[in-house]
């Protein structure tokens, strides 16, 4: 990574946790609306990253989020969980000869239905193992389920949206 | 050795991965043990102090409100003084000045400000811009003027974090106010304005409309603080208790400022709880 790579992820990292502590965990509409745009800040990093860097990256970035809301792991166990089958993912849907370069997962770099997959595969697995997770002591498959279709739709949207503007 | 390193090279992410996931299942497992912790809550003093800084911005939008809810309790408040007043007076007429009423205020207030507030989860919390150093402690009862609000579970010097009422794991003994039954409040994560009230038995008489207010058995709350109004009771056929669904009091959408209780004489109560059990 060089050095305005490493600034550009980084002012991403700090600029997405406040987004989503500060608005995207709030939102008093409904009750039930809660985005996880955070997890762009994953998605977009260079695919040549180290792979425990990368796990340790995610760990951080969901303890934060754990602090803020009171969800000791929960946020931290479904981040790393996504970081570890990021690359996996990436090999499987990015034509074979663009594997050994290094690129930075988005609209531009892989082209809209490729970045869609990728994009949607994960973020709908990480909505998916949070709402799980917060709704441990209790069964209620049916609204962890519609907050999952409701949430990710959103998040995917909101993750699409912001890279139009940024090509 | 170097079969051991060879491994870790080979398989060192997923060593990582599975190291970091059983870590995070444990805390999340055990996470009844964490809940005082006040590094691991929002009432961590650096995620704190980034909500006031927030809450200092946003709670503007919010003022007219907050302002005519305060204006229309310090009407009732005052009203209330007036009407204690006359009946002292009276009281004291009756006896020719003889009444001495003893100071027994077993119950102290402290005023916060809700600096973060979620609803959209299942497990919702309140951040409060008080601590430790003004006197709050884990486990004591927060409520505003409209109703109960919920329980401190972890503070800091200057902060406390709140388990909401909306909180899967919340629960709350309270009473029908008409008829003294009691019950277990919980909240089932779907509706942040409606709760369900568990383990009324059947012979009990439940209208819809009936007034919901706490019990009064434990410390945290005093009896008689309206919790909710009943919008529905059945009694199913399988069952021996009744169902019934409540519409809150209070309106967790726009929690601005709540009042912590502090009982005066909580650790008293609870040992004499603790060595009655012995």
């Amino acid at each position: 990574m060089s050095g305005n790579q490493l600034l550009k992820h980084f002012i991403r990292f700090a600029v997405l946790i406040i987004l989503q502590v500060a608005i995207f965990d709030n939102i008093r509409f409904l009750g039930y609306i809660n985005p996880l745009l955070y997890i762009w800040f994953i998605l977009g990093l260079p695919s040549t990253i180290n792979r425990s860097f990368l796990l340790i990256l995610a760990f951080i970035t969901g303890s934060i989020l754990d602090i803020f809301s009171n969800t000791p792991g929960m946020y931290a166990f479904a981040t790393v969980f996504v970081a570890y089958f990021r690359a996996p993912l990436l090999k499987l849907v990015v034509p074979r000869d663009d594997v050994s370069s290094s690129y930075e997962p988005s609209v531009k770099s892989l082209g809209f239905p490729v970045f869609l997959k990728y994009a949607a595969v994960l973020i709908v697995l990480l909505h998916l193992l949070l709402f799980t997770l917060e709704a441990f002591s209790f069964v209620h498959y049916e609204l962890v389920l519609e907050k999952t279709i409701i949430n990710s739709s959103l998040t995917l949207l909101l993750v699409l949206s912001l890279q139009k503007t940024k090509t | 050795m170097e079969q051991l390193l060879r491994f870790l090279m080979r398989y060192g992410g997923t060593f990582l991965f599975v190291i970091l996931e059983v870590f995070s299942l444990l805390i999340v497992v055990n996470q009844n043990s964490f809940q005082h912790a006040s590094f691991l809550s929002s009432s961590n003093q650096v995620a704190a102090s980034f909500l006031n800084a927030e809450s200092s911005v946003t709670s503007y939008f919010g003022l007219e409100t907050t302002n005519r809810q305060l204006a229309i309790e310090n009407t009732a408040l005052q009203n209330r003084v007036a009407l204690l007043q006359g009946r002292l007076e009276l009281l004291k007429d009756s006896t020719h000045g003889n009444l001495q009423i003893a100071p027994d205020q077993a119950y102290h207030y402290v005023s916060a400000k809700v600096i973060g507030n979620s609803i959209n989860k299942l497990q919702n919390y309140i951040t409060l811009n008080k601590g430790k150093l003004d006197g709050i402690k884990p486990e004591m009862g927060v409520v505003n003027d409209q109703g109960v609000v919920g329980i401190v579970t972890a503070v800091s010097d200057h902060f406390a974090a709140v388990m909401s009422l909306l909180n899967s794991k919340s629960q709350l003994s309270c009473k029908i106010k008409r008829t003294n039954d009691f019950g277990r409040l919980v909240w089932n994560g779907i509706d942040s304005d409606y709760a369900q009230l568990l383990e009324v038995p059947r012979h009990a008489d439940v209208r819809v409309g009936d007034t919901l207010i706490t019990s009064g058995f434990s410390a945290i709350f005093p009896e008689g603080i309206p919790v909710g109004i009943v919008t529905q009771s059945s009694r199913p056929s399988t069952s021996s208790y009744y169902d019934i669904t409540a519409k809150l009091t209070t309106k967790f959408r726009s929690l601005t400022y709540v009042k912590v209780i502090q009982y005066q004489n909580q650790e008293e109560l609870q040992t004499v709880q603790k060595e009655g059990v012995q």
